[in-house]
């Protein structure tokens, strides 16, 4: 019988969202095509791990246990994975659309000569075909396909898919302890993790940015402040980081980073094409600025007009209130 | 050393990106076409690589339909050396189709550094600098930002989830450009007229048949309703009650 494979990385003992989001969509296909499903997860083996899954009811769970998580590259986890599925037969395999997913998924594609597309939201699978909708454009267009006559890969847009636990009745469980593998290639030599731990945007429930209209980057003291309050990540048009006021991890739009949080906060941000299309995903939109003809009012759920230096402070000290109590 | 880049023509990241009649593929008229920022950002890389180390020779390499010359011409302006337009007389959309017309090129010559844009802007597919990679057996990394070269090893620095690492890798190897720290530089008319004299060599290719087909384009569906709430201070309030009882999330 044809397989669904869902495969993912785990680090820290820590399951993400896009992680359960690809292990239950693929426990959801294989439920409603009657295909074969197990799960590969590349991880330190732990009880935190093994707990991380109870709420599945999945078939078939493989973990390479890691030695270490940071000694294994790219090509190597894509040979443990070939190792693993050499004997299956693979009609999807899923990859969640991190950057574990976006190194590894391509490189699976090339070896098994069948097509990947990435950062889907929708896939549909019956017995003749299967049709995915992925956003491309920077998400201005949603693109339809199908794939004729072969098995695929897909990975997944984080926030696409509903995590659906369901009652688990004991796991079968195949550890995979090997020490063949030897990373030969690229060698991470140097890891530098910021002085101040900081939220990053793709995985912020709420984002605070600035833009232009915050006119130097000493002010963006404001738009720290009501981040720290709201235990926000913060970030920034390309207007700011092009002119080096801020890093470009926070640069969202086009050529930067795309997010989906429940609530983004645009301060003194105009709302440019290649703006919009980085957090027009977001749940809910608010905008504050100066200029009642700035576009992003066109988009945002609720706008406020005013200087930005009086209306974010003001919202700083209103959300301390409420949060306080 | 000898540096590849493949670059790819996009519509330009301002253009207005509409649906033609058919709902399967992008309007054409007025788009206008650009080199993909991200193969912009590895052109500056790969110049500056150039200004640093003797006896490099930079190659630009594109696949496409006749109006890929004019961006190939550009590259020559920027500081590319050479030029090869791979033509491709119909369309195809599946990256490992492409992926294998640039493996079987870059093959013929022994490049050092074959640099990739970490994807391109219209398709967004991030993957093609990987497959290639794979396809010819050599080293690859994604997303990267910075280089230095000591005894024949490359240092690459990548920021990843606000992590920096660094890398040490040999050569060959395939490398993703992340967008980096240099600002891009533009021709002056000066280079525009010295790059007549470079060569854009022109190659006709065939392609496999997709195994992915495009069935339909479609806007996405928004039920936002957007509203200017007020002015001033005086809206904060209306603005936290709003996010409280109507959206609910605070």
């Amino acid at each position: 019988m044809e397989e669904i494979i869902a495969i993912v990385e785990i680090k820290n003992n820590k399951f993400k969202n896009y992680d359960y989001e690809v292990i239950s969509k693929a426990r959801k296909i294989a439920k409603e095509n009657n295909l074969n499903n197990s799960t590969i997860i590349l991880a330190k083996n732990s009880d935190e791990i093994r707990a991380g899954l109870k709420h599945f009811q999945l078939e078939k769970v493989n973990i390479f246990n890691y030695k270490n998580e940071q000694e294994y590259d790219s090509k190597l986890k894509k040979e443990i994975i070939l190792e693993i599925i050499k004997e299956n037969n693979p009609k999807i395999i899923l990859f969640p659309g991190n950057v574990f997913g976006k190194d590894i998924a391509p490189r699976l594609s090339a070896k098994l000569d069948i097509p990947l597309l990435t950062d889907c939201v929708e896939i549909e699978c019956t017995d003749q075909d299967i049709s995915i909708t992925r956003p491309i454009f920077t998400g201005k267009i949603l693109q339809k396909n199908k794939i004729l006559n072969s098995g695929c890969i897909i990975t997944i847009k984080p926030n696409s898919f509903s995590i659906e636990k369901e009652k688990s009745s004991g796991l079968e469980i195949n550890i995979i302890d090997e020490n063949q593998y030897e990373n030969k290639g690229i060698k991470l030599i140097e890891i530098k993790k910021p002085e101040i731990e900081k939220i990053d945007v793709l995985d912020a429930d709420i984002i605070v940015s600035g833009g232009r209209g915050l006119q130097d980057p000493d002010k963006f003291n404001i738009i720290e402040e009501l981040a720290k309050v709201l235990g926000a990540a913060t970030g920034a048009s390309r207007a700011v980081v092009d002119a080096g006021w801020r890093p470009y991890s926070e640069q969202v739009g086009q050529t930067g980073k795309i997010v989906s949080p429940k609530l983004y906060i645009a301060c003194g941000i105009s709302g440019a094409v290649q703006h919009q299309v980085g957090m027009i995903n977001s749940d809910i939109i608010v905008a504050i600025n100066k200029d009642p003809n700035a576009p992003i009012f066109k988009f945002a759920d609720y706008g406020i007009i005013g200087d930005v230096f009086d209306i974010v402070p003001a919202l700083t000290n209103e959300f301390k209130n409420i949060l306080d109590k | 050393m000898k540096i590849a880049i493949c670059v790819k023509q996009v519509p330009d990241t301002a253009s207005k990106i509409s649906i033609s009649n058919n709902e399967r593929e992008i309007e054409k008229s007025n788009i206008r076409l650009e080199m993909n920022p991200y193969d912009e950002y590895s052109l500056e890389e790969a110049i500056r690589i150039k200004e640093k180390t003797e006896n490099t020779e930079i190659t630009v390499i594109s696949l496409g339909e006749i109006q890929v010359k004019n961006m190939l011409s550009k590259a020559l302006a920027i500081g590319a050396d050479k030029a090869i337009h791979l033509e491709s007389d119909r369309k195809f959309i599946d990256p490992l189709n492409t992926a294998k017309i640039l493996a079987k090129e870059l093959k013929k010559n022994e490049y050092d550094l074959i640099f990739f844009g970490k994807k391109s802007i219209d398709n967004d597919h991030h993957q093609t600098g990987i497959l290639v990679s794979e396809l010819l057996e050599i080293e690859a990394l994604s997303c990267c930002t910075e280089y230095n070269f000591e005894n024949n090893k490359i240092k690459i620095k990548r920021e990843i989830e606000g992590i920096q690492e660094i890398y040490e890798s040999k050569l060959p190897m395939i490398i993703t450009q992340e967008k980096g720290k240099n600002e891009l530089r533009y021709p002056s008319l000066k280079d525009l007229m010295a790059a007549k004299k470079k060569p854009i060599e022109n190659k006709k290719v065939q392609i496999e048949d997709d195994k992915i087909t495009t069935v339909q384009l479609q806007y996405p569906k928004t039920n936002r309703e957007p509203k200017i709430i007020g002015e001033g201070v005086e809206a904060v309030p209306k603005l936290i009650k709003l996010l409280k009882e109507e959206a609910k999330i605070i």
